[in-house]
């Protein structure tokens, strides 16, 4: 549009027509996602008119979640066009006032009254703002929708080639057994990735979320610098970012990584959560229990917020946070005198200090040891929060004998000798099965730094 | 082992051409990052968002086209596992289990 030019210039770039080009194409877009969430919804209905069970249900499930993704996302890409549509009346706005103000000045340069002239150019400024306000508060809506358009799909779509199967294969696993089910995929990297975590849905509307340790425990043995530095790793999920945590209770990013994944991997707030932990795992598992904000079993909570219902860690020294963790949420620590991570971070807490203090004053007739102590411990004075230390043996066969104390599948088959105490807290997981399960990145780059909206 | 069965196979196995129709629907989706690049510079203060959403609005429609191809394919498998049963409309887990299995 050619407007006449005041003495504040009105930029040539600013174009109604344009932006409502973009909406109306959107609209189209609109139209054909809600054929497809019409389709998808048929398909549905189709499956379980013809073929009824468990795998029939499973993928009902999935078309149903897949249509109404698309149904999602057809809403947001007409709040888009709206949001589009308003941007383009308020250029036009901004062109007539432009005009108007422009006829302004010329009429007072007519007139040769300074005074008009200088009221018509503010006027032509306050017509250009009209219109680069309304562009930039468009541009911000319109960064919002992208990205929840992402945490629909990475909540529906993604996976790509493992969502479906995830959840056709499930051999009916449920409580424990889904518990220590998800042990064993922290160590599988097919399963879940140096880069993600795992999120299983369960029947009862609940939430498990598994979290591995970290993936450069062993890599960098002769690259020990990168365990301070990270290395090149694109992951949160390494020893330099464990390190606060785990020696310390410093801060920990990838509990941080983990809030967002969860909010992008849609898990609405409030849901009921089990963490399960492996590792450097078990201790953001426990902080983000321990975390007042974001754990909202005991009624507080700011934020995006979840009540984190069980926390099943492996192969971490928690229990010096446990004080941390509300009372209302169960906590599992299980732990080998065969893991020499676990001995070493040990060494580290500040209960042994207290320990071998005690053991030292003037007077002392014993000397006990964290690795001779009790095989169950309520550091935190809660039954229902316990740290329990098992001989877990290692496996020598496995070429990295002397860590296999730490692996997970050790652990997996200590699962049933943990003792009455922790047997009763792993069998209070009940017996939910797992709906749906689906991986989550986790990564430490700049791109996943801003949480996404809550769908 | 839970139970699945079919009671009609040949009406399971249409599902896969409905779905591949909304794939063709997505598949002619994606061009909202060329018009949002068109748009972008319409306004100073505007372009970042609208390139965004137009990426983002392709990646989504990539994603679930892929993901529904995804599950063609599973369903295919699934279906012909139906069909290829004598006995056609009853059949088990295992089954089912079996051949979903190996599709992995």
């Amino acid at each position: 549009m050619n407007l006449p030019q005041g003495a504040f210039a009105y930029p040539a770039s600013i174009d109604a027509a344009a932006v409502r080009a973009f909406a109306t194409s959107l609209r189209t877009t609109a139209e054909r996602l809600d054929s497809v969430d019409d389709t998808v919804d048929r398909a549905a209905a189709s499956a379980r008119q013809t073929w009824q069970g468990t795998a029939a249900e499973t993928f009902s499930y999935h078309m149903n979640d897949r249509g109404h993704a698309f149904e999602l996302a057809s809403e947001r890409v007409r709040e888009a066009t709206r949001t589009l549509d308003d941007l383009a009346d308020a250029i036009d706005r901004s062109q007539r006032a432009y005009v108007s103000a422009v006829e302004a000045e010329r009429r007072a340069v007519d007139r040769g009254s300074a005074q008009e002239r200088d009221e018509a150019v503010w006027a032509e400024t306050e017509a250009v703002g009209i219109a680069v306000a309304a562009s930039f508060g468009c541009d911000q809506t319109l960064t919002a929708l992208a990205e929840l358009l992402a945490a629909y799909a990475t909540r529906s779509f993604l996976p790509v080639g493992e969502h479906l199967d995830d959840v056709l294969v499930d051999n009916g696993l449920a409580g424990r057994d889904l518990m220590v089910d998800a042990l064993r995929a922290t160590n599988e990297m097919e399963r879940i990735a140096p880069d993600e975590i795992q999120v299983r849905r369960l029947d009862d509307g609940s939430y498990m979320v598994v979290l591995p340790g970290v993936t450069d425990l062993t890599d960098n043995v002769t690259t020990p610098w990168n365990w301070l530095t990270g290395g090149p790793q694109d992951t949160v999920r390494k020893v330099a970012n464990a390190q606060p945590s785990v020696i310390n209770g410093g801060p920990n990013p990838y509990a941080e990584a983990v809030k967002m994944a969860m909010q992008r991997a849609g898990i609405p707030a409030g849901s009921d959560v089990t963490f399960v932990g492996h590792s450097y795992g078990s201790y953001t598992a426990v902080d983000l229990a321990g975390d007042d904000a974001f754990n909202s079993i005991d009624g507080t909570s700011s934020g995006y917020n979840v009540r984190v219902r069980n926390v099943m860690g492996f192969g971490a020294d928690v229990d010096w946070k446990l004080k941390d963790v509300p009372a209302q949420t169960n906590v599992v620590a299980l732990n080998s005198r065969d893991d020499v991570v676990y001995r070493a971070e040990t060494s580290l807490h500040p209960e042994t200090r207290e320990v071998l203090r005690q053991a030292l004053r003037p007077g002392a007739d014993f000397i006990p040891s964290p690795w001779y102590s009790p095989a169950t411990r309520t550091p935190s004075g809660r039954p229902n929060q316990v740290e329990v230390e098992i001989n877990g043996g290692r496996q020598w066969d496995k070429g990295d004998g002397y860590y296999s104390g730490h692996d997970p599948r050790n652990y997996a088959r200590s699962v049933p000798n943990v003792g009455d105490q922790a047997t009763a807290l792993y069998d209070a997981l009940g017996s939910h099965r797992v709906i749906e399960t689906y991986n989550v990145r986790v990564p430490d780059g700049p791109r996943d730094t801003v949480p996404p909206t809550q769908p | 082992m839970s139970e699945s069965f079919c009671v009609d196979p040949s009406a399971l196995g249409q599902i896969p051409s409905l779905l591949d129709g909304v794939c063709q629907v997505l598949d002619g989706s994606h061009s909202a990052a060329a018009a949002a690049t068109a748009a972008a510079a319409v306004a100073p203060g505007f372009g970042t968002g609208v390139t965004r959403f137009g990426q983002a609005l392709d990646a989504f429609v990539v994603a679930g086209a892929a993901a529904i191809r995804n599950d063609i394919a599973k369903l295919g498998d699934t279906a012909a596992s139906y069909q290829r049963c004598e006995l056609g409309v009853v059949r088990t887990a295992d089954n089912v289990g079996d051949q979903l299995g190996s599709s992995r």
